[in-house]
């Protein structure tokens, strides 16, 4: 078990970034995560605002920063300090005891033979994009679907760093039960990463809290791994012109206390979250954290 | 010769494109026509990759290596095909709108579409409105299909396809991908939604139905 986690009996993470990004005035086109190094006083607002709210662990503004995604903005070679930036601001903005994770996402491409990129440029973009990671207290790596991907991720943070890493996996309900979009199942992810070295085991993003608890009792059946949770308030709909998420703070309570007492470790929110839901995530942890 | 045609449609099914260029030489050498080789071997077996897909027995990975086990015939079979005998279920142009650089939807829309014989044009990712319109006056497709996978970008398909029903009226104007609903599709005034690359096809050939 990791040493922080061994601290208090649930934890909260935070919420989303890219959707308090619009918020804050991110447009079209732009890279979210140069805003660490052109509008930080942004990214640390954002932080704060989840910390405020009561995140136990703030996770960096990094989700795309890879090599590979970083050259279709012409930043690849602003890589790594674009990394280390948003780690740095993270640190900041955490108050004391709260914890920051590193955010990797997927490349968003597909790696062969499926696709163009090769493993070897994989690796590569991972392991650029880790290199200014090092700050951070966990990896995480996130809202992945391909188990390939995942772990040449892994073994691209591996090669440099020496910190807890989670790996946290998207699936969508199909006739068949849940699989993510490159056809993992769940007892396939289980059965894979036991092997790795990882330390949480995780679910992110994917259709809402109701399906973030079926989706977690299923792992809890077949690992030992602290897991972790960050559900997207549901799917977005088209309202009078702009996009809203249906499951607000309310509707999400009895579904998070649900995700503790399965033994879930970690829980948060994924797209479409705010500091409003981490606040009511937080009254549950609490609860559960003060009784014995 | 009906043998030699199932096998194509299970290299197709089964993805193994490696081992098409042998069956297909030999359907050639056993007279059997392009056309056949398409209508009763490719697309047939394209037909159960989509049923599979749908009811959550394919997922992405199997479908493409099908993608290219069907490309792959396509090119040995092409100079075979007789003048007008190879018809076209119509021409789609499609392209992820601006701010957007996800394909990997997109693309597998393309995939099925061509895999029911249509003709597909891609115009690639972060398109605007002045490269769908470039496009569009250079492939004179009959559907023009917009693809957004940030909820972000809708604003963008919306901006984009509003000019699009406006500009050509004659053009059906579909729209898909994570973030978009039908109800978003009615709002924009899309003709038409789909939830996934199984529904793209059905759309598609309704669509053109309609048109013809």
């Amino acid at each position: 078990m990791i040493e922080f986690l061994q601290r208090k009996k649930v934890w909260v993470f935070d919420g989303a970034m890219g959707t308090m990004l619009q918020k804050h005035g991110w447009q079209i086109g732009e890279c979210p995560e140069e805003y660490n190094l052109t509008k930080p006083e942004i990214i640390f607002e954002i932080h704060r605002s989840y910390a405020n709210a009561g995140s136990d662990i703030i996770q960096s503004n990094t989700f795309g920063a890879n090599m590979l995604r970083l050259k279709i903005f012409g930043l690849e070679s602003k890589t790594c300090e674009i990394n280390k930036r948003g780690i740095e601001i993270a640190r900041k903005a955490a108050k004391t005891d709260v914890i920051v994770a590193a955010s990797l996402g997927p490349l968003g491409e597909l790696i062969e033979p499926l696709g163009e990129t090769t493993r070897e440029q994989a690796f590569d973009s991972f392991r650029e994009q880790a290199k200014g990671l090092t700050e951070a207290d966990f990896i995480n790596i996130e809202t992945m679907q391909s188990l390939d991907e995942a772990e040449i991720a892994l073994n691209a943070v591996r090669s440099i760093i020496n910190l807890p890493i989670s790996i946290s996996m998207t699936f969508q309900k199909n006739p068949r039960g849940y699989f993510t979009m490159m056809g993992e199942s769940i007892k396939n992810v289980v059965d894979r990463v036991s092997n790795w070295d990882i330390q949480i085991l995780g679910s992110n993003c994917g259709e809402g809290f109701v399906q973030m608890v079926e989706i977690m009792t299923e792992i809890k059946s077949l690992t030992n791994l602290p897991l972790l949770a960050k559900s997207n308030a549901g799917l977005p709909v088209w309202e009078n012109g702009r996009e809203i998420y249906s499951e607000d703070s309310n509707f999400i309570q009895d579904k998070v206390e649900r995700l503790y007492q399965l033994g879930v470790k970690i829980v948060g929110g994924c797209c479409g979250t705010t500091p409003d839901h981490i606040h009511a995530i937080k009254k549950i942890a609490n609860r559960i954290n003060l009784s014995e | 010769m009906k043998e030699i045609l199932n096998h194509i449609s299970e290299i197709i099914i089964k993805g193994k494109w490696k081992e098409m260029t042998d069956q297909v030489n030999l359907a050639l050498e056993n007279n059997i026509t392009a056309k056949q080789i398409l209508d009763d071997g490719l697309l047939k077996g394209m037909e159960v990759v989509g049923v599979k897909f749908r009811d959550g027995e394919m997922f992405l990975p199997e479908v493409l290596m099908s993608a290219k086990a069907f490309k792959t015939a396509m090119a040995l079979i092409e100079p075979y095909f007789l003048h007008g005998e190879k018809i076209s279920s119509g021409k789609v142009l499609m392209g992820t709108v601006k701010g957007d650089i996800h394909d990997i939807g997109k693309n597998l829309v393309g995939v099925m579409l061509k895999g029911n014989g249509f003709d597909v044009a891609d115009l690639g990712i972060d398109a605007s409105t002045e490269k769908f319109i470039e496009w569009i006056e250079r492939e004179n497709p009959d559907i023009v299909g917009l693809s957004a996978m940030l909820t972000t970008t809708m604003v963008s398909m919306q901006k984009t396809v509003n000019v699009l029903i406006e500009k050509y009226p004659n053009k059906k104007i579909i729209i898909g991908g994570a973030p978009v609903s039908p109800s978003f599709a009615d709002s924009i005034k899309a003709n038409g939604y789909a939830k996934n690359a199984i529904d793209a096809v059905e759309l598609c050939k309704k669509l053109m139905y309609a048109v013809a």
